[in-house]
């Protein structure tokens, strides 16, 4: 086998003593919960915007990893999202903190709406049709400008920290973020290894068998395409928050586009690879910016046709590549814990490190 | 003198390999027969001397190795293929099927050829402008062999030309396939279910088991050893 | 009435230029079974190329004509460096990912070479607009229609006269079929690849002058010509201008005519077109059912 065919392996979990995985959570939480106290507000927006994708990226990856369909269309839902936001904090008073439930069952619903008549539809058709919906997004907002206030857009002031926290703006809503992403991984990770994960993955697989086995295909697709949307509107939410602002340019192709080269460049169908994927979304475009305005773009399509070519699997499957023979070494496991060496993610699992 | 040669033939589809060392020759102007039960690996055979699938082994044809070529290279040095199903372009008239069959000869030599063939099956001459997805299997399989031999290959390959075919189609196809071999001498391989029609137009038979050549004969000497006959074609 | 036809000829010409553009989609997807969403930027690229090869001092003709050897070549590299290698999985969805990206470097990457302000180009006739009767036509539009009424008749022959042009449809339609009589189809694909981007070279430049040239100046249409090529049938060429004629028209009208959709608006009638056709007809009008079949 080539060193190109080595890596475009699958590759299965790594096999960490569970000691090794609780003690990387615990770490990792403590980090995210402390870090922002001492961080500057710009490095907090940052981070906030990671937690933003991941919770957009979780659903697609519901999505895509699980029913193999690629959704382009997501930018909508999250614009649906963002400017319930704004419409209804900022222009009708209602609390913020009610957007996020209302923004999730408003965007489930609409999901479930769009996702009836598209699931029918396969593949490159389906890419076709959601492509058409990001295409038409920013259109939309500003055919409904009386609602949205077209090109000007809104400018979100809400969501303050309150008093008795003692925090920054920044922190409170850095905080939010972190609530609602936890939320989200928590809430997939069930769905995953439940009876709808295991559906989707007969569905993924083989989906005339499925059927045939009395699983509901076209249910269980439709709400995982929901649930991916619901996940995106909520996201659309805490992205208003941390911006301030929403508009109709923002929501078009580009963020189509950067919602895809997330869970590529991560890798399709883990959880990890979301965190990955969001990281490099969110930071790319900075570092590439004192290159040039077009530097991001570039390097985002680029790194869409390397990861496909070279790491179908996504950076998590150098990540699993390397560090696998090293952390089986790591001693403390008991016998009956080793995962089953199947390459695709099919249930990602909270103690799992990577 | 055997037109086509394989030495040690291996194949495999993906990690499964499938033909373990296969030797068998081709003698020139005859009709071989390739039999054996389903799954032995005949198809196979022909797909590997085709390159369609990863081999390793020899496959010497006319005195040339063909082992390392690829399919359009050794189509082009005349060894016409004609597929299990027919393989004809459904979307393309009967004319445009045959046209292209002549792809790698000159327009004239297509043109006196397709002329023939319109000849031998003047049921394709009726249907020219017909698109080819419209024929029946019969006539589909017509097409295919009048396909195949409008280039006047060396040596022609057949997959199971009886598949999907009632019976009396069948033997139709065969006696034509026997007749073609008598008139232009063009080499023919043709692996086969139907054993029993086989044997009829062949001259020699190769029979496969298991990925493995069981025996070469002769197709009279098989067609009267009981014993072998009954094993592995279990009539 | 005379404002009703005015905007069925002004929907023509752009219904010609959806045309071209879907036509270079249909030739892909026979080729290779995707949708290259890279299309218009393809497109687009070459035109700054016809541009750039007008600004060192070619006379137009010339430019374009250079820009659509420019994009054969380029057509012909994409399918043979990016498409060819992952080509033989039955899942397309790698391929369509690959053509996003390379979406996204070409039309970075025309923002960095030219930059991202407007430029003019020049058109390819001046003179003031011809009157037909009761309608009027810019010199330039006549261009467009025509050059692709001569491309549609080119592709006409190629394709159903020639052998050459036999061969790619069978290469398209049976690649293991075709490899078997000696067509070389790898070298069929990339001449397919080739010829659909010059053709969308040439729909840009000629279009280039009322879009104004920019990096985003086909991001617009993108949506038409996919509209286009779906109604028409993904594996159609003649699918794909009668597809090009009738969303240029229908969109104009509905701009025009429907007040409460307006110009934005126009785009998320294309989107529920593409939705239709695909939930209802998939094939389209002039497609072939497998196409149904994804």
């Amino acid at each position: 086998m080539t060193f190109l065919d080595s890596l475009r392996r699958p590759r299965a979990e790594l096999d960490a003593p569970l000691w090794l995985s609780r003690v990387t959570v615990v770490a990792v939480v403590l980090v995210a919960v402390v870090a922002p106290l001492v961080s500057a507000p710009y490095v907090n927006f940052d981070r906030s915007m990671v937690l933003v994708y991941i919770v957009v990226g979780l659903g697609l990856n519901l999505l895509t990893g699980n029913t193999g369909q690629i959704s382009l269309g997501h930018g909508f839902f999250f614009a649906v999202g963002a400017y319930l936001s704004g419409v209804l904090v900022e222009n009708h008073g209602v609390p913020y903190l009610l957007l996020l439930p209302l923004a999730f069952v408003v965007c489930y619903l609409v999901g479930y709406a769009f996702g009836l008549p598209a699931l029918r539809l396969r593949g490159l058709q389906l890419a076709l049709a959601t492509l058409g919906l990001a295409l038409v997004t920013p259109a939309v907002i500003k055919r409904f400008e009386h609602v949205t206030d077209g090109h000007a857009g809104i400018n979100i002031s809400a969501a303050d920290a309150p008093g008795f926290t003692g925090l920054e703006r920044d922190q409170w809503v850095y905080y939010l973020c972190l609530v609602v992403a936890l939320f989200a991984y928590l809430a997939v990770r069930r769905l995953s290894t439940g009876r709808i994960g295991r559906s989707l993955i007969a569905i993924r697989d083989y989906e005339a068998v499925a059927t045939t086995l009395g699983v509901p295909a076209t249910r269980a697709k439709t709400t995982v395409f929901a649930l991916s949307a619901a996940l995106a509107g909520t996201g659309g939410v805490l992205y208003s928050f941390v911006v301030q602002y929403v508009g109709p340019e923002a929501f078009g192709l580009p963020l189509a586009i950067a919602f895809i080269t997330m869970i590529v460049v991560g890798g399709l169908g883990t959880v990890p690879g979301v965190v990955f994927g969001a990281l490099f979304v969110v930071y790319v475009p900075q570092w590439t910016a004192d290159i040039n305005q077009s530097a991001a773009g570039i390097t985002y399509g680029a790194a869409l046709i390397l990861f496909i070519f070279v790491l179908p699997y996504g950076v998590i499957s150098v990540i699993r590549g390397l560090l696998g023979p090293v952390v089986s070494r790591i001693p403390g496991r008991r016998r009956d814990t080793r995962p089953v060496p199947d390459g695709r993610d099919a249930s990602p699992d909270l103690v799992t490190v990577a | 003198m055997s037109l086509l040669a394989v030495h040690d033939l291996h194949a495999r589809y993906g990690n499964a390999e499938v033909l373990h060392g296969i030797d068998f020759d081709v003698p020139a102007g005859e009709v071989t027969v390739v039999l054996g039960a389903n799954g032995a690996g005949k198809t196979t055979i022909l797909r590997s001397i085709c390159a369609m699938v990863h081999t390793s082994g020899r496959i010497v044809f006319d005195g040339r190795d063909i082992s390392g070529m690829r399919t359009d290279r050794i189509a082009r040095l005349g060894i016409a293929h004609v597929p299990q199903g027919r393989g004809t372009f459904g979307d393309l008239t009967v004319e445009e099927n045959l046209l292209i069959g002549g792809y790698t000869t000159s327009q004239s030599a297509t043109a006196r050829s397709i002329e023939r063939w319109y000849e031998f099956f003047p049921r394709l001459r009726e249907r020219r402008t017909q698109l080819a997805a419209g024929l029946s299997g019969g006539e589909q399989q017509m097409l295919a062999i009048a396909r195949a031999l409008v280039p006047e290959p060396r040596l022609l390959l057949l997959d199971e030309p009886s598949l999907g075919l009632a019976p009396r189609i069948t033997q139709e196809v065969f006696r034509a396939l026997g007749q073609i071999n008598e008139d232009t001498g063009t080499t023919i391989l043709v692996v086969e279910q139907n054993a029993h029609l086989a044997l009829e137009i062949g001259s020699s038979a190769v029979l496969v088991d298991a990925g493995r050549v069981v025996a070469q004969r002769p197709a009279e000497a098989l067609a009267h050893d009981d014993a072998v006959r009954r094993a592995y074609l279990g009539y | 009435m005379q404002v009703f036809l005015q905007q069925v000829v002004d929907g023509l010409t752009w219904g010609a230029l959806y045309a071209a553009f879907a036509l270079s989609i249909v030739l892909v997807y026979r080729a290779s079974g995707i949708v290259n969403f890279a299309q218009g930027e393809m497109a687009m690229i070459s035109a700054f190329c016809a541009w750039q090869f007008h600004q060192w001092g070619a006379p137009l003709y010339l430019a374009i004509a250079g820009a659509m050897v420019v994009a054969f070549l380029f057509g012909a590299l994409t399918e043979r460096v990016l498409i060819r290698p992952l080509a033989s999985s039955p899942n397309h969805m790698p391929l369509v990912i690959i053509t996003l990206g390379l979406m996204l470097v070409l039309n970075s990457a025309a923002g960095w070479i030219w930059g991202v302000q407007s430029k003019e180009f020049p058109s390819i006739v001046s003179g003031p607009a011809i009157t037909l009767g009761p309608v009027a036509m810019s010199r330039q539009s006549l261009v467009i229609v025509g050059a692709v009424v001569v491309v549609a008749a080119l592709l006409f022959v190629l394709f159903q006269r020639t052998r050459i042009g036999l061969a790619m449809r069978a290469a398209a339609g049976n690649p293991e079929s075709a490899r078997l009589i000696g067509v070389p189809v790898g070298s069929m694909l990339t001449i397919g690849w080739g010829l659909a981007a010059a053709i969308g070279a040439l729909a840009a430049s000629l279009a280039a002058p009322q879009l104004f040239l920019q990096p985003n100046m086909l991001v617009a249409s993108l949506i038409y010509a996919f509209a286009a090529a779906v109604l028409g049938g993904l594996d159609s060429p003649v699918g794909a201008i009668v597809g090009g004629l009738c969303v240029g028209v229908a969109e104009n009208l509905a701009g025009t005519y429907i007040s409460w959709i307006g110009h934005d608006f126009k785009q998320a009638v294309a989107l529920a077109l593409i939705l239709g056709v695909l939930l209802l007809r998939p094939e389209g009008l002039f497609g072939t059912r497998k196409v149904a079949r994804v």
